[in-house]
């Protein structure tokens, strides 16, 4: 799993690239966590992660728990069709703002 | 400050371990690792028998020491497991008796009867692989669903508009226009349908694990296999049947049932679960 980390206009972008399951999931969290600052706007941009079991799920959510207990935002991009499914039927997607594209997070960051 | 029983103090063949705490039973995550709690007033004694997920033999099987037995409880810590990927059971020594009602066999690997999810009816009606040694496999489950401020919602009795539903019935037509008919999440998707009735109330026909092979049989004219559809033989009373949820053979059966109870409930709509406890298929020690 590989964690690649920009900052676009103002915003943390972080770009995963494999699969998010309980073996890869601790690292990627402990580098997501090191951008948790208070006020932070954050992407994920998820389009290149193909699979993601339960783990890569309450990741998330303790990220979105982390980040909107210091008055930021994050918002998550490129889900694919099956990950979007999963997040819907298990009820972690309710939580999340979720867009397209990183085009599209960013508009939404920005106002 | 950190909790001194975060440390192992045995080691089994590489496996860190500690004893456990009796309460609650089933398996709980503690730090470091899980706790494995199994009751038996008969056994004599008891070992822990760890898989690799869809591994056909185990990964290990640990003892569990004396000193791990609190009463008619078993119970012992396990340290770094890779919890997604593994599967449990037990096996447990005692006396075979009929008469007086043990029929102890430590050939065989039991099921945890507490475990919050099986594996091994991971989607339904798919044939499983008759040779496995152990068919029904416990899987350990976080308990950290995000129920927000969810309750049930207490409507009373002389109001309630009760839609009895079978989870796999309700949506498995095409008809039903949902994108995975006969789960759990297809419910969720008939929300609106459900509002449009003015149903206060679902009352949904057993979800709890069982064996839909059970007593199957092929009719011959048609070679069609009929199966245990209504699900009165439980396996396992704290387990959703994988089986009815679209996101079974992901493991995450628990979260989906959880997602549909809290988003029924936050459009009106009050849950009750059909449960016997008299018709089970477990084998109680």
């Amino acid at each position: 799993m590989e964690v690649i980390r920009s900052i676009v206009q103002d915003v943390n972008v972080v770009r995963l690239a494999g699969d998010l399951d309980g073996n890869t999931t601790p690292n990627v969290q402990a580098e997501i966590m090191l951008l948790a600052i208070p006020n932070v706007k954050m992407i994920l941009d998820m389009s290149e992660v193909a699979f993601m079991s339960s783990a890569g799920l309450r990741m998330l959510l303790v990220m979105y728990r982390t980040i909107i207990g210091k008055s930021g935002k994050v918002v998550l991009v490129g889900l694919s069709e099956d990950i979007r499914d999963t997040m819907a039927m298990t009820g972690f997607l309710d939580f999340f703002t979720y867009l397209e594209t990183l085009d599209d997070g960013l508009k939404n960051l920005s106002y | 400050m950190e909790r001194v029983d975060a440390y192992p103090t045995h080691e089994y063949q590489g496996f860190k371990l500690r004893p456990g705490k009796p309460f609650p039973f089933g398996t709980t995550f503690v730090p470091g690792g899980v706790n494995f709690s199994i009751y038996s007033s008969h056994a004599t004694s008891c070992t822990l028998v760890l898989f690799n997920k869809g591994e056909p033999q185990p990964k290990v099987e640990i003892p569990f020491p004396d000193e791990f037995r609190i009463g008619d409880v078993f119970a012992m810590i396990v340290f770094d497991l890779s919890y997604e990927n593994i599967e449990y059971g037990y096996r447990m020594e005692g006396p075979f008796d009929p008469q007086q009602g043990h029929r102890f066999d430590s050939s065989k690997i039991l099921l945890d009867p507490y475990a919050k999810a099986v594996s091994g009816r991971d989607v339904w009606g798919k044939p499983p692989n008759w040779d496995d040694i152990f068919l029904h496999r416990s899987l350990l489950v976080f308990d950290d669903f995000d129920w927000a401020d969810d309750r049930p919602l207490e409507i009373p009795m002389e109001d309630l508009v009760i839609y009895e539903m079978h989870v796999r019935s309700f949506t498995r037509h095409p008809s039903s226009g949902v994108k995975f008919p006969g789960t759990f999440a297809g419910i969720r998707q008939k929300l609106p349908y459900l509002k449009e009735l003015g149903v206060n109330c679902v009352e949904l026909m057993p979800i709890y694990e069982f064996d839909e092979f059970e007593n199957s049989r092929i009719i011959p004219e048609t070679g069609e296999t009929l199966m245990n559809y209504w699900g009165y033989s439980t396996v396992g009373f704290f387990a959703p049947k994988s089986g009815l949820a679209a996101t079974g053979k992901l493991g995450m059966q628990v979260d989906e049932l959880k997602a549909l109870v809290k988003e029924l409930h936050r459009n009106g709509i009050e849950v009750f679960l059909d449960s016997r406890a008299l018709t089970t298929r477990l084998i109680i020690c």
